[in-house]
């Protein structure tokens, strides 16, 4: 009877995982180009890299680009030549007492996090230590009691630039994620903190307990605020906002993450950053995009309508569609959040990139 | 001795406005109000134009040193666990921009026959000065990203001269990032040496311009 019934089960495991891989990948023809694109974007950056194996002379854009390198299909090492081994020397050539890894103290917080995220990506254990000095800097610029700050304080668990005290989600998003990289402790209490501030920049009226909250689900920029007018959500912070609860250890059925993800299935495009005024953001926004759904793990999103997008398909088409002939990208709507700088827009959207490629 | 109150009025809402506005960060909204709280204490014993003085730029020096000085006893009276040397930084700072404001207005003033007209001219410079990171901001988003565009526009403002004597980031505090696009854009506070050196070249400058026409009027006299 086994023996009659085997090819039945063998038959239905074929049909099982033809549908799995097909409901998982890019389509054949676009995996293709998704991977000469990003192929095309690190040979650009290769070109433009400086003589000290920096790009743009900034500190996160060189970590950007180089993780870009590092998380490639390709998988680049330090044993590739000095394209990587020189970006790694500029970020190290500027690390500080207190643990932050910047050229400038404008951007300490983002340029500690993308770098520590980088040196986390070359594998190699030497840079242990300068990670390990970044995430202390990034955790104590954390604001808590230490600070003044009682968690009724709509700014408790948040973490800001670096050069103040004010904290925003894109910062947070940016040093939760390098602390999750670079593994921090699950129970170390920065994330519980952090999952206060996240909470208090989401529309969500639920689980949000300040007054201006709104119903919709999405994230605005901080709490309170949003640049594209009032308080309202946009797919950038969304994104954003919803990867970094999955990070500081909200799970998938957590009230704050459905609405976000309802959020995304409401507004889903990839045709410019919903929300967002004059398609400012944009391409953080699909870097971000990228990251947050494939840590949610859905392949696809099913809109409102009922209609269900494929995200990875729809993302490297959107991408291909804006590369310029020599492998870069760069924003044509607008320069504001540095999206003027060709090598930071192309290490983004190498990224994204990264992130659809290696899943299959 | 000449000095128009509307250009202090100015400078005193402009650090008003950035200490009330900058709720997020207590050390640099003590700072900022206890220096409008001294500048508005100065204005009362401003000096008076006299003929007798003999030289009106001594006296407005003595005024910015003493309302500096003033403004660096009460902070450390004041606070608990106070930087001194950043407070000490941002009294010389404030008796810079005093210092520059009051040797313009004086040059301008000696000058012209018309206190009206010094006060017509100085107050929309510094008052456009001070907000430039506000009102250029839309401008800035229209050009192609350049830090250095940006960081020439924030060195023009007064403003960014005293936030750096307090190592303070004031265009990401609440109000100014709302307000002006520079915090979201690449840019890099100047060096507070070579803005010191500024102020100090237009210190020099208007003080020259100044005793020029002073010595040509006790001339012509």
């Amino acid at each position: 009877m086994n023996r009659l019934l085997f090819p039945f089960y063998a038959f239905l495991l074929l049909c099982q995982a033809v549908y799995v891989q097909a409901a998982d990948a890019v389509d054949k023809d676009l995996l293709d180009k998704a991977k000469a694109a990003a192929d095309a974007g690190l040979h650009y950056l290769r070109g433009t890299q400086s003589t000290d194996g920096s790009w743009s002379g900034s500190v996160g854009i060189t970590a950007l680009a180089l993780r870009a390198y590092l998380e490639n299909r390709r998988s680049y090492d330090e044993g590739d030549g000095p394209f990587i081994t020189r970006p790694i020397e500029f970020i190290l050539g500027h690390t500080h007492k207190d643990g932050s890894i910047s050229e400038t103290n404008n951007n300490r917080n983002y340029n500690t996090a993308v770098s520590i995220a980088a040196l986390k990506a070359t594998k190699n254990a030497k840079y242990d230590e300068v990670i390990m000095n970044g995430q202390s800097f990034i955790k104590d610029l954390q604001l808590d009691e230490g600070d003044g700050y009682e968690p009724t304080h709509k700014y408790f668990g948040g973490i800001g630039y670096g050069g103040d005290e004010r904290p925003d989600l894109s910062n947070q998003y940016h040093a939760v994620e390098a602390l999750k990289l670079t593994g921090v402790d699950a129970n170390d209490p920065v994330w519980e903190k952090a999952l206060v501030f996240i909470s208090r920049a989401q529309n969500n009226s639920e689980t949000n307990d300040q007054q201006w909250a709104a119903n919709d689900g999405g994230f605005t920029y901080m709490p309170g605020y949003s640049p594209h007018g009032e308080t309202g959500s946009y797919g950038g912070m969304t994104s954003a906002g919803l990867l970094s609860l999955l990070f500081a250890g909200a799970d998938r059925n957590d009230p704050r993450v459905q609405a976000a993800y309802n959020w995304i299935r409401e507004n889903y495009t990839l045709e410019n950053n919903p929300g967002a005024k004059d398609n400012q953001g944009l391409f953080y926004y699909y870097n971000v995009f990228a990251k947050a759904m494939r840590a949610y793990g859905e392949n696809e999103i099913e809109d409102v309508k009922g209609q269900k997008h494929n995200w990875r398909n729809d993302l490297v088409r959107q991408l291909l569609s804006m590369q310029d002939k020599d492998g870069s990208w760069v924003n044509p709507y607008s320069s504001r959040w540095w999206e003027g700088d060709r090598n930071l827009v192309t290490a983004w959207s190498v990224i994204a990139l990264n992130q659809v490629i290696n899943k299959n | 001795m000449i000095f128009s109150r509307a250009v202090l009025l100015t400078i005193l809402v402009s650090l008003g406005a950035s200490a009330l506005w900058s709720t997020a960060d207590f050390r640099v909204t003590q700072m900022l109000l206890h220096a409008v709280l001294f500048l508005g204490a100065g204005l009362l014993f401003f000096p008076r134009r006299s003929a007798s003085r003999p030289s009106p730029l001594l006296e407005a020096l003595k005024w910015c040193a003493w309302v500096a000085a003033g403004f660096y006893l009460s902070m450390i009276l004041k606070l608990d666990n106070v930087n001194l040397y950043q407070i000490a930084l941002l009294a010389l700072g404030l008796g810079t921009v005093l210092l520059a404001s009051c040797t313009a207005i004086l040059a301008l003033d000696i000058y012209g026959t018309d206190r009206r007209q010094t006060g017509v001219v100085v107050l929309p410079i510094v008052a456009v000065l001070t907000a430039a990171p506000l009102w250029l901001g839309p401008f800035i988003l229209l050009m192609p990203e350049n830090q250095w565009i940006s960081s020439s526009i924030l060195a023009l403002s007064p403003l960014t001269f005293l936030s750096l004597l307090i190592d303070a980031d004031y265009l990401r505090i609440d109000w100014f990032y709302q307000n002006s696009p520079f915090g979201g854009m690449r840019f890099s506070y100047p060096s507070l040496v070579i803005l010191a050196l500024c102020y100090a070249f237009l210190i020099v400058l208007l003080a020259g311009t100044c005793q020029y026409y002073l010595r040509r009027n006790v001339y012509k006299q």
